[in-house]
């Protein structure tokens, strides 16, 4: 009898585990997107939907979102294919160069065209194109947004490239089939979902992002920059939501696409094959270089328009070097900025890494049909934009204890970012041997005891990333954060903002490098403490 | 019932759903087993013995039936209280300890648990066993560093760590090349003889199962075809599937290998 009451006991404990975290979850995602939606009623639609602004704002949005994710996925592919099968060296560095971007907010991308192609910018003047140059409105934003989308898509390629089985090549070039033909009828076909899937995602990221558009649209509304000048200019949260339930339609089409494809493209054809060095082809190679050493070119010219412009007094005017640009930042209200980003940074990716990691367990490995709802909370937060949780929050929290505080803003940010982590443990855990908790049990080894001296430790890679991950996104959110922040939270990437109505632009370009310098820190230590941790396995 | 009866397996029937309708995967499946006894349970996959292994070790609970370990009713125990091992095909170690750390954890909290041994005696036995299997120079290495004859001869030391009574190997060569395989037979039979260890084989290997069983039992859809020693099953099968799953399989591999031989 006694067995069976541990047995239940044990039982009862994960239920309860799970229970809880569903609780979590709801509060942090559920709870405030209902209350917004009861918003909605005190909003007259007709008069949002009907007014011109909003007509032109909704076209501006899809044509400038499409063609910016259309360049961004078709570069991204070429550079997966020029860095994984094609024989080039280098590789690490380019593909550690090309994804820098990702690290800066898409709101720098912004003043990054600016300095960089505006009437007075760097380029236009080398080029003596000052006259004819006009980056704001439709240039302006499909460049900027191509700046920061296209390493995502990048990232999410490449990898797919790096999985794919090769003998099926080496089997049609024994066939005696063409280059070009197995291109289209192999790589393609088994590109097709994944290429899908990096554009939806790509789509949803560029449309509901409004740092690019706000930046430098100019006369150019899109429906995201609308968004925010309604509900934070304006303060019309109202008027924000319906803007904001408009924009939840891509991101949950998104949501959906991959949902689908992940479920089915179970690793039947995906599987690590032996490292293949790529095609040997001197033109093949020669168009490699010079593709990703154009795309290296155009990652890193807004850094070093960041780091001129950070050190001269004020461009293009006053030429002389100077730090007063640091001193003001790290003088004035930016310190306190800088600390208050690193303080939600760690905070978030701390909590959020270990949420993400106690979900993940009791979703994949002590499976139960709670499992199943749990799974799906832990992945839902992915479709809702940033700036829908941002308003949302807004009207849920507003005048509760909890408005006002950093605390929000880690909340907001867990939320927000808790998906892809949670993905990383679920998939880290799948994969682990499935027969571990059978040889527990006949051991007698406890389940608490299995999660924290087997799993926990076998984990760590995983939750380096999960914690850089957390971290980073962190850094750079200006999304929901922006709904939120008040003058005592503000965290660092809202600074910018903040900075524009400055006209000394080497300021932003110091609170951009500061938050670059940052984020790369992170980086290299999550990648030193990953590679220390893996060293010592290998050396005995 | 037998008189020297280890483990009694009684009328154990399972079922499980899929897609709506319910099939069995066990079907009113009894046999009593010696102490000491090798018994291989050989079948196709998909016959239900991989789950009558789970419900023997209580990974799994049976619809109906009975276990009893001498004579004592353990249906409903804790897999940690049935004084028995298991040995997967993928061999389940813990990646992130040492083949030492692997073979000594379980019986360290075991010792700390009931204040049964020193910490120091459980050492000395985790090294004589690492010695007994011939992995004695790997004590300091990770699973990741070692082959699969070597990761399925830790994962045999770490059961027997715990001198279970019962040990149950679920198609734990399936993975390993004919050489390493031979080997490993010797390894097991040997374990067998030496700590008189009652063993249940799963397998779908009809040579693998001749050449190590005191019994085999044959199954086929959810039900056992028959129970009897190697030679008994050879010249007297008990149906025309336990002939051509068994016999005329293993008859066809001995006509291809002695072709060859003697050319």
């Amino acid at each position: 009898m006694t067995d069976l009451r541990i047995k239940k006991k044990r039982s009862v404990a994960i239920g309860f585990s799970k229970f809880s975290l569903m609780l979590i979850l709801a509060f942090v995602v559920v709870l405030p997107l209902v209350r917004m939606m009861t918003v909605l009623q005190f909003v007259d639609f007709e008069d949002v939907f009907y007014s011109p602004h909003f007509k032109s704002a909704l076209i501006n949005s899809i044509v400038y979102t499409l063609a910016s994710t259309v360049i961004s996925v078709v570069v991204a592919y070429l550079l997966a294919i020029c860095t994984v099968r094609v024989d080039i060296r280098f590789k690490r560095v380019f593909s550690i160069l090309l994804t820098l971007p990702m690290l800066i907010p898409s709101i720098s991308h912004g003043t990054g065209m600016i300095v960089l192609f505006g009437s007075n910018g760097i380029v236009s003047r080398l080029f003596g194109l000052t006259a004819v140059s006009n980056i704001y409105g439709a240039p302006g934003i499909i460049l900027g947004s191509v700046m920061y989308a296209f390493p995502v898509a990048y990232i999410m390629l490449a990898d797919v490239l790096r999985y794919e089985d090769m003998a099926v090549y080496e089997a049609a070039d024994i066939l005696g089939i063409s280059r070009t033909r197995a291109f289209l009828k192999i790589s393609l076909p088994y590109m097709k979902k994944p290429l899908l899937t990096a554009f939806f995602s790509t789509f949803s990221m560029i449309v509901t992002d409004y740092g690019v558009p706000l930046r430098i649209g100019g006369q150019e509304k899109t429906l995201s920059s609308l968004m925010y000048e309604s509900a934070i200019g304006r303060s019309e949260l109202g008027q924000g939501a319906v803007f904001g339930l408009v924009l939840l339609i891509p991101a949950l089409l998104s949501f959906g696409v991959d949902f689908f494809s992940k479920e089915k493209a179970s690793s039947s054809f995906v599987r690590s094959s032996g490292q293949s060095h790529g095609s040997r082809q001197l033109s093949l190679r020669i168009l490699a270089y010079i593709f990703c050493g154009l795309m290296v070119v155009f990652s890193l010219l807004p850094i070093i328009a960041f780091v001129l412009l950070s050190i001269v007094e004020n461009y293009p005017n006053r030429m002389n070097l100077t730090f007063e640009n640091y001193a003001f930042i790290l003088n004035g209200d930016g310190l306190q900025y800088l600390m208050n980003s690193l303080f939600i940074g760690l905070i978030t990716a701390l909590i959020g890494t270990a949420i993400g990691f106690v979900c993940a367990y009791l979703t994949s490995r002590a499976k139960s049909p709670a499992s199943r709802i749990l799974h799906l909370l832990s992945i839902t937060s992915m479709a809702i934009p940033g700036m829908v949780l941002g308003i949302s929050y807004l009207t849920t929290f507003a005048g509760s204890a909890l408005y006002g505080t950093i605390m929000i803003l880690v909340m907001v940010n867990m939320a927000h970012f808790l998906s892809s982590p949670y993905l990383m443990m679920y998939n880290s855990f799948g994969k682990m041997n499935e027969n571990l908790e059978a040889v527990g049990s006949t051991l007698g080894i406890g389940r608490l005891r299995m999660l924290g001296r087997i799993f926990l430790p076998q984990s760590f890679p995983t939750l380096a990333e999960m914690f850089s991950y957390l971290f980073v996104n962190s850094m750079m959110t200006i999304s929901a954060v922006a709904f939120l922040a008040t003058s005592d939270t503000r965290p660092i990437s809202l600074m910018i903002k903040e900075l524009e109505r400055s006209p000394k632009v080497g300021r932003i370009a110091v609170v951009s490098l500061l938050i670059l310098a940052v984020n790369i820190l992170i980086k290299i230590i999550v990648e030193r403490v990953k590679s220390l941790a893996a060293r010592k396995r290998l050396e005995q | 019932m037998m008189e020297n009866c280890k483990l009694s397996i009684r009328n154990i029937t399972k079922q499980y759903k899929n897609a709506g309708a319910r099939f069995a995967a066990l079907d009113g499946v009894s046999v009593d087993i010696e102490a000491g006894e090798f018994l291989s349970v050989l079948g196709p996959s998909g016959c239900g013995k991989t789950t009558l292994l789970r419900i023997i070790a209580g990974l799994l609970s049976p619809d109906e039936g009975q276990i009893l370990l001498d004579g004592k009713d353990i249906t409903n125990a804790p897999p940690s209280e049935r004084s028995l091992g298991i040995v997967f095909q993928n061999y389940a170690l813990f990646e992130n300890m040492t083949v030492f750390d692997n073979v000594s954890y379980a019986a360290k909290l075991k010792a700390k648990r009931e204040k049964s041994a020193t910490v120091a005696d459980v050492k000395a036995r985790t090294a004589e066993l690492l010695g007994e299997l011939g992995i004695a120079d790997l004590a300091k290495k990770y699973p990741s560093a070692l082959s699969g004859g070597q990761m399925q001869r830790v994962a045999i030391a770490r059961t027997l760590i715990l001198n279970p009574e019962i040990m149950l190997f679920d198609e734990p060569m399936s993975a390993l090349d004919i050489a390493t395989r031979i080997q490993l037979r010797a390894v097991i039979k040997n374990i067998q003889k030496k700590f008189g260890t009652t063993m249940i084989y799963i397998t779908h290997d009809q040579e693998e199962a001749f050449a190590m069983s005191d019994r085999i039992m044959v199954m086929e859809k959810a039900k056992i075809s028959q129970i009897d020693t190697p030679r008994a099953i050879v010249s007297y099968p008990a149906n025309e599937y336990v002939k051509s799953f068994v016999v005329d399989n293993l008859r066809a591999k001995i006509e291809s290998v002695s072709a060859v031989l003697e050319y």
